[in-house]
């Protein structure tokens, strides 16, 4: 197990919480660029449900092109069964690290922002 | 399985801009269509009485209308001066007792204590904490034991507590929710300290008092947060809307409100931006 095999639950992290960074990126950049609406920026914040789909659906998609590598071309039931420990791991960092940034690292951040 | 990131962050970017496109059109539309007409009472959008007071309820004989400021509590041990990790501090322990103030702490507790030594005026403790040390928690009952501390010692910013004659600890009624007082020992919003023999039951927050019978309008509303990033988000465009003079919008709270100049600000302003971040239910817009 390497770091790079945890690359997978941090990209797709980096999608999911796109559902609350995205909207703080933005609302930052109108406001100290004048160019914008913060209100459109935080409507981007409405769809993030579809967020956490996207990022769970990577996730998914990069594991089985990650099996199918290491597997030689293949991807079955015991390549995955072989593999158990990468999904596992990926899944719970994917989770953690999703919720420590949405709930945790993004909300401080948006405090200091527009204090 | 970089293409199928960059694929992803596409789509990210894409949905991104479709709802920002969609929302051109929220951004513009009237919320009077948004909230269920239900929820709002029915003198809503008729001239209310323009001497509306503080609700209060007398229930014995009393010297006094005006709701208190600042309620004494007891004191029930002072320590001296001593060396503690952060510098040399007078540790006061007080009790708010539930028969003499009820109420909870903001979400976002800004506790208040204030003490008197000699007959001085009221100052400001440096630290507040509950008895063994813990912050308090956010909606969590005033009542209870606080440990309260101020600098001393080289500091010099005043004589130890334990050289007081004649000390008195007040809490501040502005920082918390009141739901009921009931006190002897109640001092008015002048920094002097005068006694009243009052009983008082309130339903208002007495820090809502300045706002009140000048026209100004209280919106209570349901907010349901998007994210939590939304909300400090969300603070920020009411802070700078032009006719809010107060506001109370923080996650997890049951019903925030905003106080607004009816002039400057109209409800529905108000309603579209807090929107922008939540989805908002209006209760009610009084004037206050």
């Amino acid at each position: 197990m390497e770091f790079r095999d945890l690359l997978t639950a941090i990209k797709a992290s980096i999608i999911a919480s796109s559902c609350c960074g995205l909207p703080l990126a933005l609302a930052f950049l109108f406001m100290s660029t004048g160019v914008g609406n913060i209100i459109l920026a935080l409507q981007v914040a409405k769809y993030k449900d579809y967020f956490l789909l996207l990022g769970t659906m990577f996730l998914f998609a990069s594991l089985y092109l990650l099996i199918k590598k290491k597997s030689g071309g293949t991807c079955n039931v015991c390549d995955v069964r072989k593999s158990w420990k990468i999904i596992l791991i990926n899944i719970l960092t994917y989770v953690i690290l999703t919720t420590a940034i949405v709930y945790g690292v993004l909300p401080i951040l948006a405090e200091e922002l527009f204090r | 399985m970089d293409r199928l990131f960059v694929f992803f962050l596409a789509i990210v970017l894409v949905v991104a801009a479709y709802a920002m496109y969609t929302g051109i059109s929220d951004v513009a539309e009237p919320m009077d269509n948004t909230i269920p007409s239900t929820t709002l009472p029915a003198d809503m959008s008729s001239p209310l009485d323009s001497t509306v007071s503080p609700t209060t309820t007398t229930t014995t004989s009393s010297t006094t209308s005006t709701l208190p400021r600042y309620v004494e509590v007891d004191v029930f041990y002072v320590e001296d001066c001593k060396n503690t990790v952060i510098g040399r501090m007078n540790n006061i322990l007080v009790n708010v007792s539930g028969s003499n103030v009820n109420g909870t702490w903001w979400p976002e507790p800004e506790p208040m204590f204030y003490f008197s030594c000699d007959g001085g005026e009221l100052t400001e403790f440096d630290r507040v904490l509950v008895r063994g040390g813990s912050s308090i928690k956010g909606g969590s009952s005033v009542e209870g034991l606080y440990r309260l501390s101020e600098k001393c010692g080289l500091t010099k910013k005043l004589k130890d507590f334990d050289s007081c004659s004649d000390l008195h600890v007040f809490i501040d009624l502005a920082y918390f929710d009141v739901s009921s007082i009931n006190s002897s020992k109640v001092t008015q919003t002048s920094w002097g300290i005068s006694t009243t023999t009052t009983t008082t039951i309130l339903s208002d927050n007495p820090y809502l008092d300045k706002f009140r019978g000048i026209g100004y309008r209280k919106l209570d509303m349901h907010v349901a947060w998007i994210c939590p990033t939304c909300v400090p988000t969300v603070n920020k465009l009411v802070r700078e809307q032009e006719g809010i003079k107060s506001r109370s919008l923080s996650y997890g709270q049951e019903v925030s409100y905003v106080i607004y100049d009816p002039d400057v600000v109209s409800r529905d302003q108000i309603l579209r931006l807090v929107n922008a971040g939540a989805t908002v239910t209006a209760l009610n817009d009084t004037e206050i």
